[in-house]
């Protein structure tokens, strides 16, 4: 052989070679380096609720129906900047099974693609900010396992699991077919199915987590992990809209206040049905010409429980409610609304059961518009029109309507006749919010009975400071305006937790008062007398410093946990939360400044975790923040 | 089914004219302008034309001096390889004449050309295949645009890439460097040439092969025919004998039947010239083949020359139609691929010259060529050329043409094809053994496409094993790939021939994919049967 095809053979060879290099290391996600996520500090674990959401198909290139990879960076990085945290499958799975916490913000992102190019560049943009992720694939076969699916390659699939940043699990649709009477649509190996069909698919088996599209990707401790919701983020939006919209995911805390002057529908507002317009200082809401109902609620609220809901109703055609508390999965809710003339509240407690009306009150001539003021709290509602209270009473509501979102909607039984329009809407949830009183004060005069009655609408508590420890031991109980306090609590739904009020400068209190055990022993039949929920004692923030303190409100508690008794502690002169009092009780409350002459607000700044943990699962009050 | 026209240079008018006049009557319209907008339309027939005119028999007249567009498609005599190619050309009426035999039209409306015919023609062909390059390429482009986003899937079945890959590099690379692919330059050389023809029961064909063979543009005293029978049955020895008194140096011999290699070597062995040409009894030189195909010949290198055979019978059925792309593409496609390298690794039966010198160093081992244990009967263009190709460069030559009979029925043509593959895997596993020591593209080449073929059909299993399972990206893209490939071969013969054959050659994909390409197993289980398979 001659030189010349010696030098030819040599070319074809690299030419070969480097063809071989550049398909194995330039695509198919083949990657030199490994990005591993960055790993959660343990301590950070305390949290119980976690925000899934779903990508939108991923292109390289701005295209239709597609979130382009530069959106997609932004959107993560602007997600990371706001300090989410992303999750994978695997801290879902021992949050469920083994009650491991989740961090702060916790984010579960997920995409539903197949596609190699747009995974590709989603994972440069993971792999840049070295966050988790989820590829739900489609499968051909279930018996074959993930690895069997219709375009990412065996190869690709186990780089991307290499990396640590990638967790796969099943979009069902395509599983469907490949799992007719199948064992609900989990193959070997399947570690989570997504369902986009609405809940339509089989469920899995055990230790299988299915997510099912949703308006909302919030889930909790609560939250079935065979029905996990995931969030669809839409790709027409901008990644500052998405974002937003991952934030909104996460129940409310804050107060919302739209007076509709702005161009459109905000992101907070998801339209479920019907026709929704908002602008000009107004939201309209009518049904479409085949629809008899129309709807629309607010992002943020499918956990909130207690709450003050408010809205000026400018116009009605036969139906307009609020529903408050509306868990459509489990057919309840609470309403105000009018119809046919009248200011109704209903109730709904189950699937199977009708809506049950609490109260109806006519609507005065001229009624409308009108300010309508709705506040939950506990098994409480009460109704306000326009700064009167309807009805003249607090309704009881069933303790079944527990939790669930905030939604206005229309409803004529004659198709496209409906209509609502509304100016204005602000709620919030409902704060831990006490009301309590100086104890110089020896009574209430007219004028201040009318701001007594507004803070008692929205308080939780009534906290009189009926009980007294001596400077030397012993307790006493003063119950001074007795009968107007406690016709207060009993009128506006507030529970009756006494204050005790501590000698003043007495640093050690138990070594003050006579001894821990003398001192506990009083306060508990002192509680016991006054027949109340529990007890809140008055500190100083320096008493705070002695140790002896924290221990007695810690032997206290468990005193008080035993008989279903509350402590809580109103600390004076603090900043912020006291971390020695984080297990010591089970809330603190610093005075608020709104105060008055007779009577002042606390408001609560610290709950220990666990009693989160417990509240969120109870009440729907603050879960996961 | 012999065809009733005779190919070949239609016979000149012999007229005190400049040019050299052709009788061929075809169809003709003229169209004479009448102002803006307007124009007159006289259909009439072609009596004769030259490069500078044409006589044109209508049943309407023209004023003479009018000036016309002459609309027509290509005759036989102005282009073989373009003819039925519509064009129009400019023309003026020099003359009228008026008709008085019965019958006839009328008037004759002799114009005069614009420019001359050759100039016009060309430029006419030359506007055609800019529009079907343009496809060309555009399919070329798409072809390639297919593989890269097929790349995505790469590692989902890297052995499946790798041949398709591979495939479409190789078949593109086919349409380049057969773009270069030029036929050595026409010079004087006129060695003597011995024309050797085997017979078997071909009553029907021989009489014309021999024909053609002696009205070849080629000087008498250096060309001798040479027709060996191989035992014919029928009465091709009849005929033979009516074309030894037609042409007296007609050198005729007759064997007992044992096989169309001892007959091709009884021709060499009774040949005198120095090159000596093979044509298969049913092939049909065209006049220049022998001038054309002894071309390079004066380098004492060059031990083999392939022609080019167009498919005589190419119109009888879709078949036909379907084996004149096939030959085309073997020919024009692939065959010039390897001439560039100067390894054609089989000349074929039809047309291919043959240093005489050369043949007679491999004739014995080439007769007694053994395969497996069993005589090889078949296949012996292939092994022919393979001896030659060890140490002598093989070339094809397009200018050399010859026409040559096709099967006209599906049993006839997988006979055929099973022989062929037969032939293919011998000489395939022999030129393995030495293609290495050839230009690196050619060798590489043809290990290339020893394995495509190998594989191909196991490949198709593959991918439909593969859509069954529900992966539906693969068959697409293969399905895609193989219509792009198609249409591209496809396009590159309409490219060269303005035939509604071109479309055939999808059938023809479908047919390889289908039907051809696994009957490689079945060569491949009975190769050692040796029978003629044809006839």
């Amino acid at each position: 052989m001659n030189g010349r095809f010696l030098r030819i053979w040599a070319l074809i060879l690299a030419g070969s070679c480097l063809f071989g290099l550049w398909i194995s290391f330039g695509r198919a996600f083949v990657r030199q380096r490994f990005f591993a996520p960055l790993p959660l500090p343990e301590a950070s674990r305390t949290h119980a609720s976690f925000v899934a959401v779903l990508l939108p198909r991923v292109s390289v290139k701005p295209r239709r129906y597609a979130i382009s990879a530069d959106q997609l960076g932004e959107l993560l990085g602007g997600l990371t900047a706001a300090g989410y945290n992303s999750i994978g499958l695997d801290d879902v799975e021992q949050f469920y099974a083994r009650g491991r916490g989740l961090p702060p913000k916790a984010l579960l992102i997920a995409f539903a693609q197949d596609d190699p190019r747009g995974l590709e560049a989603a994972d440069e943009a993971m792999s840049r900010l070295r966050l988790r992720a989820v590829a739900f694939v489609g499968g051909s076969a279930a018996v074959k396992g993930v690895e069997r699916r219709r375009y990412l390659s065996r190869h690709a699939v186990n780089q991307m699991r290499r990396s640590g940043t990638w967790d796969f699990g099943r979009a069902w649709r395509k599983l469907a077919q490949g799992t007719q009477g199948g064992s609900g649509g989990s193959g070997a190996g399947v570690r989570a199915v997504l369902d986009q069909d609405g809940g339509r698919a089989p469920s899995p088996g055990p230790g299988t987590l299915r997510f099912i599209s949703s308006e909302s990707g919030l889930n909790e401790v609560t939250t079935d992990p065979r029905s996990l919701k995931i969030l669809a983020l839409r790709p027409e939006r901008t990644p500052e809209e998405n974002a937003r919209i991952v934030r909104m995911s996460w129940p409310r805390a804050t107060e919302f206040a739209e007076d509709f002057k702005g161009a459109g529908l905000r992101p907070d507002w998801v339209a479920g049905w019907g026709v929704v317009s908002a602008g000009k200082g107004r939201l309209a809401i009518l049904p479409t010409p085949r629809q008899s109902g129309a709807g629309v609620f607010l992002r943020g609220t499918e956990t909130w429980r207690d709450m003050v809901v408010e809205f000026a109703l400018k116009k009605v055609q036969r139906e307009f409610w609020a529903y408050a508390r509306y868990d459509e999965a489990a057919g309840r809710f609470i309403r105000v609304g009018a119809r046919d003339g009248a200011w109704y509240v209903e109730q709904k407690v189950g699937p199977n059961n009708l809506v049950s009306m609490l109260a109806r009150a006519p609507i005065r001539e001229g009624g409308l518009p009108a300010r309508v003021r709705l506040v939950l709290k506990g098994g409480t509602a009460i109704v306000h029109v326009d700064g009167r209270m309807l009805f003249g009473r607090a309704l009881r509501v069933h303790p079944g309507v527990s939790r669930g979102r905030l939604l206005l909607g229309v409803y004529d039984a004659r198709s496209a006749s409906a209509l609502g329009v509304v100016t204005g809407v602000r709620a919030a949830p409902l704060r831990e919010q006490w009301l309590t009183f100086n104890s110089s004060a020896g009574g209430f005069d007219e004028a201040l009975l009318e701001p007594l009655r507004e803070a008692a609408v929205q308080a939780r508590a009534v906290s009189p400071p009926w009980i007294r420890v001596g400077r030397h031991g012993g307790v006493s109980v003063v119950e001074s305006q007795g009968l107007l306090v406690r016709s207060l609590a009993g009128f506006y739904g507030c529970r009756l937790v006494p204050t005790a009020e501590l000698p003043e400068g007495s640093l050690a209190i138990p070594a003050a008062a006579g001894g821990p055990q003398r001192l506990a022993a009083e306060l508990v039949a002192a509680v016991r007398d006054l027949g109340a929920a529990g007890l809140n004692i008055r500190l100083r923030a320096g008493e705070l410093r002695h140790a002896e303190n924290v221990a007695f409100l810690k032997r206290l508690r468990a005193d008080f946990q035993v008989r279903r008794w509350e402590l809580w502690t109103t600390v004076d002169g603090a900043a912020g939360p006291e971390p020695a009092l984080a297990r010591a009780v089970d809330g603190v409350l610093v005075p608020s400044r709104r105060t008055h002459a007779g009577f002042e607000v606390l408001e609560s700044v610290q709950r220990p975790p666990d009693a989160l943990a417990a509240a969120g699962a109870r009440s729907g009050t603050g879960g996961g923040r | 089914m012999i065809p009733s026209q005779v190919p070949g240079p239609l016979e000149p008018v012999r007229e005190k004219r400049q040019h050299r006049r052709f009788r061929e009557r075809f169809p003709v319209t003229l169209v004479a302008s009448n102002g803006f907008a307007s124009s007159t339309v006289v259909p009439g027939a072609a009596k004769d034309y030259d490069a500078a005119g044409a006589c044109v028999q209508t049943r309407r007249p023209l004023g003479v001096g009018d000036a016309v567009r002459v609309r027509l498609h290509l005759p036989r005599a102005i282009s073989e390889f373009f003819r039925g190619l519509p064009c129009e050309l400019g023309a003026r009426v020099s003359a009228l004449r008026r008709q008085k035999a019965p019958g006839a039209p009328p008037y004759e409306v002799v114009v005069r050309w614009d420019k001359p015919l050759g100039e016009m023609v060309n430029a006419v062909i030359a506007s055609y295949q800019r529009k079907i390059g343009a496809l060309v390429g555009l399919t070329m482009l798409a072809v390639v645009w297919a593989k890269w986003a097929s790349l995505d899937f790469f590692w989902y079945a890297p052995f499946f890439y790798v041949y398709s890959l591979t495939l479409s590099a190789y078949l593109l690379s086919r349409f380049l460097i057969s773009w270069r692919h030029r036929p050595p330059p026409p010079s004087s050389y006129t060695p003597t040439v011995s024309i050797i023809i085997s017979v078997r029961n071909e009553e029907a064909a021989i009489g014309r092969t021999v024909d053609t063979c002696y009205r070849t543009d080629y000087p008498d005293g250096l060309r001798e025919v040479i027709v060996v029978d191989d035992g014919s049955t029928d009465g091709t020895a009849a005929v033979l004998r009516g074309l030894q008194r037609k042409y007296a140096g007609l050198k005729l011999s007759s064997l007992p039947p044992g096989g169309k290699r001892q007959a091709m070597a009884e021709g060499v062995r009774k040949a005198t010239g120095e090159i000596i040409i093979f044509v298969d009894s049913d092939t049909f030189l065209f006049p220049d083949a022998l001038r054309n195909i002894v071309r390079g010949f004066e380098d004492p290198m060059l031990g083999a020359s392939a022609g080019y055979t167009e498919v005589e019978n190419a119109n009888t059925n879709a078949l036909t139609g379907l084996q004149e792309v096939r030959y085309f593409v073997s020919y024009r496609l692939l065959k010039s691929s390897e001439s560039h390298f100067d390894c054609v690794t089989c000349c074929p039966g039809c047309l291919s010259a043959y240093r005489r010198r050369y043949v007679l160093d491999v004739l014995e081992p080439w007769l007694k060529q053994r395969f497996l244990g069993a005589p090889a009967t078949f296949g012996d263009d292939r092994s022919l050329t393979n001896y030659i190709l060890r140490k002598y460069r093989v070339i094809y030559n397009d200018t050399a043409v010859a026409s040559t009979l096709v099967p006209e029925t599906w049993g006839h043509y997988m006979r055929q094809q099973v022989r062929w593959k037969k032939s293919w895997l011998r000489e395939t596993l022999i030129a393995c053994g030495f293609m290495y020591k050839k230009h690196p593209i050619a060798a590489l080449s043809f290990y290339s496409a020893s394995l495509f073929s190998l594989m191909s059909p196991a490949m198709a299993g593959r991918v439909v094993y593969l859509s069954f399972d529900g992966d539906n990206a693969i068959f697409l893209f293969y399905m895609l790939g193989l219509i792009l490939i198609g249409l591209l071969q496809s396009l590159y013969f309409l490219y060269q021939r303005p035939s509604p054959h071109w479309l055939l050659g999808m059938l023809w994909m479908a047919s390889a994919l289908l039907v051809t390409g696994p009957q490689t197993y079945y060569a491949l289980l009975t190769v050692r049967k040796n029978h003629w398979g044809t006839r």
